[in-house]
Parts: C-alpha cells; sequence; structure tokens
C-alpha cells in the first residue's frame, strides 16, 4: 500500500502547520487509497509521535538523537532521507514555514525529483496513481496545474490553505529509523531574537489593519496600531513598508509574508498587487482605503473607501471607541 | 573571496492583473509589451553581496544568469552598480518549472568561477519556484543558508542574518556556502549612477557553457483564476460621513 507522508518539525506538541499537513495528508491519502503516515524528529519524539497518531497518521517514522533536539537543516534533511529510504512514500508533504521551505526542495533533490513549493489544492488519480497540484504563479496572476507522476511527489503546502486534522482515535504503529550519519550543525548559532508582540499573533488576528507605501511614512502606523489595538487586532503590512523601514518585517503580508485570514482586512494606502493580497483573500470582509479609485485592492475588496486616509481613520478610531 | 550573485530577468511582476494575459495556446504568459526586469529578491542577493565586498579587502562580486541572450539587459544593470564581472550561461530552452536544470546550470557556472559564495534570492517573481538557490546547495554540496537578509565578515568565517517566522537569528559559517536571500530594509539595492550605466553597455559579459542535465515539473495547465468580488463602495460627503458608513456596514455585516 502506498504512503503519503507528512514531515513534523515540532517539538512537544503539534503546531498549526503540522495539523494542516495532516489535515491535507488525510485527504490525499483517502484519495489515493493510501496510508498516512509522519516523520517525526528530535531529541525525544514520543509525545509528538503519539499526537501525530491521535491526529489521524497510522504509521510514524520516528528519527530520535540527542543530536536532533533542535530544528537544523543539514541535521533533519539527513533524518527525512532516511525516513524516506525506508518507507518509500508516494507523497512527501511540507508546510511553506521557514522550515519546509527549505527542506522540501533539498530534499526532493536528494530524492532525485523536483519539489513543487506553495501549492494550493490537489487532485488525486486512484487509477493511475497520480496527483495534480495547483499552485500560483506570477504572483497568483496565474494558476498552474503540475503533474507530480513520479514517486515521491514532494510538495510544500501554502498555510492557512488546507483545513487541519481533527482528533480521532486510532492506533498507530511507530517505526524507529537510524540514519547512517547525522551530519553536524554547519552554522554556529550566534544569537536568536525571537520577536515578542505585545497583543494578539498577526496570523491569529480576528482584525488586521495593514499599512502600505500610501502611508507615507512610519509615524503614521500609529493610526494603524491604535485601530488595531482597540479592535483586539494587529498591524500588518505591504513589503515596500517593510523595505522603506517603517515595519518589521514580521509583518509582511503577502506571498512571501504572513498568510492571515482575519474576519476584518483593513488595507490603507496599500495598491493590492496580487503578491499581497495572496496573503489575505482568505479574508472575511477586505476594506479597502484608498485614493485611488482604480487601484487594484478594490478588485479584490468587499467594502471600499475612496479616500486619505488621514481624513478616515481619526474618525472611524472614534466611533470604534464609542462602541467600547 | 568570489561571490557570485545569481539574478534572473522576468516579466514585470507589477503588471496590473488586467492587463496579465496567456499566449494564446500555450501555457506561457504574453510578453510583448512587457517590460523585463530582474526579479525583485535577486536585487535584494545583489546589494547583499556589494555591500559584503565592501567590507572585505580582495573580494568580488559577479552577477551570473542563465537564459537567452536578452536576459543580459539584468548583467547590466548589475555592473551598472559595479558588480566587477557578468556572466551568461546559455540556455535557450523554455525554462518554466525547470529549477533544477537550472540550479545544475549555475552549479557549473559556481564551479567554473571559483566561487566561494553563492547568494541567490528566495523566489524568482515569475513561476514563484522558490527553490534554485536550495537546490543548487545540494548540488554543490555546500551549507544553505535560507531567508538571508545580510552578510558581514566576522572573525572567524560569515556572519550571517536570517529571518525566523517571529524573529531573526544570527548564524557564523564557513565558505563555501550558498545564502538565500530574503527582503529587508538593509538591502534595498542602491541606485545606479548615470555615468555608471553608460559605462556598463560597453562592460563585456563572458559566457560560460554548462551541459543542461535533469528533469523539470511537468505543467499540465495553466488559467488565470476568475475572481469575483463586486466591490461595495462607501458612499460619503468627506472621512467623518464615509467612516460612519462604514462603520455601520461591518457592524451590519456582523464582522465588528
Ligand atoms: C516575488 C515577489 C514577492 C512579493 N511578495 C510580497 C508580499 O509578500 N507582500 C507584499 O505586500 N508585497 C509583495 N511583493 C511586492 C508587490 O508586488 C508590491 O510591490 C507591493 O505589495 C506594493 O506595496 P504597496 O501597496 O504598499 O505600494 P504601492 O503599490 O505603491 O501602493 C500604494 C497605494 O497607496 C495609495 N495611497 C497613497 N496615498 C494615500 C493616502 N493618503 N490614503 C490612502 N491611500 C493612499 C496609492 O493610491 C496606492 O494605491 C512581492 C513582489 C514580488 C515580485
Ligand atoms: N535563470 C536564472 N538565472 C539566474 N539565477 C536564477 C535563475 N532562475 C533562478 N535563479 C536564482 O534562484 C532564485 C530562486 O529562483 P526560483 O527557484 O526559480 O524561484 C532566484 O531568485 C535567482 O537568484
Amino acid at each position: 500500500m502506498s504512503l503519503v507522508l507528512t514531515c513534523l518539525f515540532d517539538q512537544g506538541s503539534l503546531s498549526r502547520d503540522s495539523l494542516e499537513a495532516l489535515g491535507a495528508g488525510k485527504s490525499i491519502a483517502a484519495e489515493l487509497g493510501a496510508v498516512l503516515a509522519a516523520a517525526v524528529i528530535g531529541a525525544e519524539t514520543g509525545a509528538i509521535g503519539a499526537a501525530a497518531g491521535e491526529y489521524g497518521a497510522s504509521k510514524i517514522y520516528a528519527v530520535q538523537d540527542a543530536a536532533l533536539a533542535q530544528y537544523y537543516c543539514e541535521g533533519y534533511l539527513a533524518a527525512l532521507e532516511a525516513v524516506c529510504r525506508e518507507c518509500e512514500p508516494a507523497v512527501v508533504l511540507f508546510v511553506t514555514n521557514a522550515p519546509g521551505r527549505e527542506m522540501a526542495p533539498r530534499l526532493a533533490k536528494r530524492l532525485g525529483r523536483t519539489a513543487l513549493v506553495d501549492c494550493l489544492s490537489f487532485n488525486a488519480d486512484k487509477e493511475t496513481g497520480s496527483i495534480v497540484f495547483t499552485k500560483p504563479v506570477f504572483g497568483g496572476k496565474a494558476m498552474a496545474q503540475v503533474a507530480m507522476s513520479d514517486a515521491p511527489a514532494v510538495v510544500a503546502l501554502r498555510r492557512r490553505s488546507f483545513e487541519p486534522a481533527r482528533p480521532e482515535q486510532a492506533a498507530a504503529e511507530t517505526i524507529q529509523v537510524k540514519p547512517p550519519a547525522i551530519p553536524p550543525n554547519p552554522f554556529k548559532l550566534i544569537e536568536r531574537v525571537e520577536e515578542q508582540t505585545a497583543g494578539v499573533r498577526l496570523e491569529d488576528a480576528r482584525v488586521v489593519v495593514s499599512g502600505g507605501q500610501g502611508l507615507g511614512g512610519p509615524e503614521n502606523f500609529a493610526l494603524l496600531e491604535e485601530l488595531a489595538g482597540l479592535l483586539g487586532g494587529a498591524v500588518g503590512a505591504s513589503r515596500v513598508a517593510v523595505d522603506s523601514g517603517w515595519v518589521s518585517s514580521s509583518k509582511q503580508v503577502g506571498q512571501t509574508g504572513k498568510i492571515v485570514a482575519p474576519d476584518i482586512y483593513l488595507a490603507v494606502g496599500i495598491s493590492g498587487a496580487c503578491q499581497h493580497l495572496a496573503g489575505c483573500s482568505g479574508s472575511k470582509v477586505i476594506v479597502a482605503v484608498n485614493t485611488d479609485p482604480e487601484a487594484p485592492i478594490f478588485g479584490a475588496a468587499r467594502l471600499g473607501v475612496v479616500g486619505d486616509y488621514k481624513e478616515v481613520l481619526p474618525p472611524l478610531i472614534e466611533k470604534v471607541k464609542e462602541m467600547a | 573571496m568570489q561571490i557570485m550573485v545569481c539574478l534572473k530577468q522576468i516579466l514585470d511582476p507589477e503588471l496590473p492583473p488586467r492587463d496579465f494575459r496567456l499566449e494564446k495556446g500555450e501555457m506561457t504568459p504574453a510578453a510583448e509589451g512587457v517590460p523585463l526586469v530582474m526579479s525583485s529578491f535577486d536585487q535584494n542577493a545583489l546589494e547583499v553581496g556589494l555591500q559584503l565586498r565592501e567590507k572585505m579587502a580582495g573580494a568580488t562580486v559577479t552577477a551570473v544568469t542563465v537564459g537567452p541572450e536578452g536576459a543580459e539587459d539584468v548583467l547590466r544593470k548589475a555592473l551598472a552598480v559595479k558588480a566587477d564581472r557578468a556572466v551568461r550561461v546559455p540556455l535557450e530552452q523554455d525554462s518554466k518549472l525547470s529549477g533544477g536544470i537550472v540550479a545544475g546550470l549555475l552549479a557549473g557556472a559556481a564551479r567554473e568561477l571559483g566561487a566561494d559564495l553563492v547568494l541567490c534570492g528566495r523566489q524568482a517573481g515569475d513561476w514563484d519556484g522558490g527553490q534554485v538557490g536550495l537546490i543548487l546547495a545540494e548540488e554543490l554540496g555546500w551549507p544553505g543558508a535560507n531567508l538571508v537578509t545580510g552578510i558581514e565578515p566576522g572573525s572567524g568565517g560569515l556572519v550571517l542574518k536570517c529571518e525566523l517566522d517571529e524573529g531573526y537569528e544570527v548564524l557564523e559559517g564557513n565558505a563555501p556556502l550558498v545564502a538565500v536571500v530574503t527582503n529587508h530594509e538593509t538591502n534595498v539595492l542602491r541606485i545606479a549612477k548615470v555615468k555608471d550605466t553608460m559605462a556598463a553597455m560597453r562592460k563585456k559579459v563572458e559566457q560560460i557553457n554548462v551541459a543542461p542535465q535533469g528533469g523539470r515539473l511537468e505543467l499540465a495547465s495553466l488559467e488565470i483564476p476568475v475572481k469575483e468580488v463586486n466591490c461595495e463602495i462607501i458612499p460619503g460627503e468627506d472621512g467623518v460621513e464615509k467612516a460612519d458608513n462604514l462603520f455601520k456596514r461591518l457592524l451590519e455585516l456582523k464582522v465588528l
């Protein structure tokens, strides 16, 4: 029976990303009539393996080694390569978070394949066992369907595009895998700075207020901060705002930034380039505030305000204050 | 230090969706009338290379592109911001979804040039492959650092600043290595002086021939998605009225 392998890098408990990989893996396996498996890697993989089992994986391939306590590409790659040689999967799934982005192409190369990064959906053919994955290209201006007929199909899924797996009661079999060698980390960690967000995380926020080039400078982000704060939301930004140094790059929303799906996405002074929209198109209601009625953002927004944000945001903030 | 920067020429990604069309009967976008530019993350990679060169005596920056002759435009842009050398690896065949092939050609060029640091962009702004730099690390058997925003010379090697999902980390590594670069306020490409742009026109572009190898992904179809969003323009004479009406609508839609 063929195998769909989801690669999980969490330690201790499953992240939302991993649940999405398991959810997608489950439906691909169902379509192909395949078994869902999970690769778990770390110094101690018991808990995460059990969690993966609880969320639908019926085979757990565990690579356990003290050297793998923390994620690093070379070590985890060696571990995954060993797992793939052991179980010969038909499909290998990653999520396009920081580790998935770098692992998928490199693992694929080791297995003599080319990966497909940032997939949105799939279509499996049970007869031939081949799968067609859909991926946005040209910043989302076109959708490419790519036939992955040779096993293994190595794919990284776009975040927030697949339903997370649900817990179910099933027994999972655990197979311990020993890589022939675990290479040391070629890089020495000098410093890691985890950004502490004061309020709610951008990706979890129910309301996101994003600013772009149209804000004209960093000081004007204060208005967005105020509005987001009042609504219990978070501030996002376009790439231009990040490149201008107005906000930190962790705030970038888009194809190469965060993928968000809030109830309200308020885009202020953002033209609505498709690379930006790729990060917020799952929002319930997109609201655009822009001086240019021709801006492409009005082709994506549910509600549009044509006007200068400096004239619209302050009274909007007052309204929200009245409500509270 | 021999720094090699990989630059791809692409159709201008800022082309608005309404002007984006496909070539009739072919799975490729219509290129006529669309400007060709240097892919945006490659501009960041180039800037990272130029800044590193400024801090390392004897370092050189070589700009490399894989593509047809016309792709040499991106090399001229690199020469205009003072890259030391420019190299094209010819690839006449259609290069869509062929990250594996391109990485092989770039690896060949890196060996020939004796590069010890290769810089790539994280993702080309046309087919959005997102993998050439990473495959290149595998091809060369070198360590690869991902989402790099800047590189400094350190006491024991190179010091790389890399983005994380939340925050960043600073790593130290030894050349040879591959760094995949992402955008940051510190690596926006400098603007060329007019006189340097003129001088770049007269500079030599070298050519390195490498035999293409490896497979490509199989494109089954290419379509322009139909988006059906009807934007409701919020009425109002001034900002206050518009804000009032917007607030009302958000309440009606039950999202506030
Ligand atoms: C491979 C690739 C990946 C990319 N990834 C991303 C990504 O992840 N995220 C991202 O955001 N971009 C990304 N981009 C860049 C993207 O193509 C656009 O360049 C960028 O999103 C534009 O930012 P902007 O809307 O802030 O600026 P602009 O396009 O300059 O728009 C500014 C807008 O502000 C309006 N404005 C001006 N003054 C006011 C005012 N007073 N009040 C209200 N409105 C005003 C203007 O009318 C205009 O519409 C990527 C590009 C490439 C090629
Ligand atoms: N034809 C090419 N010539 C030179 N560099 C390239 C080419 N294709 C891709 N690259 C490099 O690899 C990076 C990632 O490309 P891709 O994997 O196609 O998204 C780009 O940002 C470039 O730095």
